[in-house]
């Protein structure tokens, strides 16, 4: 058994989507049906991590996934003197869409290190393309709790969903 | 410019309908009608999906933060150091 060594952006050709298994049905269907997709049209991009195992179909199963995209972050309503001391308006941020992990590797820390991969990723952006902040979707209370852990703050709740962030300054210490 | 096609099969229903709307916003077409729709709505939907609105004084915490922002704390820093010991790249 091993999860792999390197992200790569998602390959169908080359990446198994069907047997990847992160105990969240929503999430299995949203990397089968509409990753390859949204990553054509320029939506999002889809980094994973895949073992060298060869299945029967000569492909490789993901061991986790990351999907990051820009977003931008607007106030409610924006008083004009407000908005003249704000040098980019909408704020630009990036975005960690999902974040999953194959259950065969949970509790083996591939969540962390698939996190730090991903921010590792945006900070290499930032570099062309600043932006203020990390934001994540929280599907549920088990995700704030792991987000929250590594030092990510509530932003707002949109949708009935948490949004967290962390400084992209933040980040740029880590690397 | 005008550079590409797109076919679409729709009931006669909908195409009277929408041949009637075409005439009353003054269009030419009933393709003018359908492009102006198009792109009208992809542009909405496109920024729904790029954008997020937030309550004003999270908008301001967050401005604030990001501005004074804290240093990474243990157990991200850790996670970043199991990372890079762990050579994956």
């Amino acid at each position: 058994m091993n999860l792999g060594s390197k992200f790569i952006p998602l390959d169908k050709s080359i990446h198994d989507r069907d047997l990847f298994d992160c105990g969240e049905k929503e999430l299995n269907l949203f990397l089968k049906t509409k990753v390859a997709k949204h990553m054509k049209v320029g939506i999002s991009n889809t980094l994973v991590i895949a073992s060298d195992t060869l299945l029967e179909n000569r492909k490789h199963p993901i061991s986790a996934f990351y999907i990051v995209t820009p977003s931008l972050i607007e106030r409610k309503t924006l008083p004009a003197p407000l908005a003249k001391k704000l040098p980019h308006y909408p704020v630009p941020v990036f975005l960690i869409a999902q974040l999953a992990v194959d259950k065969k590797y949970q509790g083996k820390k591939l969540g962390q290190i698939t996190l730090i991969k991903a921010l590792e990723f945006l900070w290499a952006i930032n570099q062309q393309m600043p932006a203020y902040a990390v934001v994540v979707d929280c599907l549920n209370e088990v995700v704030e709790k792991f987000y929250a852990k590594f030092g990510f703050e509530v932003l707002d709740t949109v949708n009935e969903k948490v949004k967290m962030y962390i400084p992209m300054k933040t980040v740029g210490e880590l690397f | 410019m005008l550079n590409t096609r797109l076919d679409m099969r729709l009931s006669q229903e909908v195409k009277t309908k929408a041949e009637k709307a075409t005439a009353l916003l003054g269009l030419k077409s009933l393709t003018e009608y359908v492009v102006h729709l198009m792109d009208e709505d992809a542009t909405k939907v496109i920024k729904q999906h790029e954008s997020m609105v937030i309550e004003n004084n999270r908008f301001d915490q967050f401005m604030q933060a990001c501005d004074k922002a804290k240093s990474p704390n243990k157990a991200l820093k850790d996670a970043a150091k199991l990372t890079k010991k762990l050579n994956i790249k």
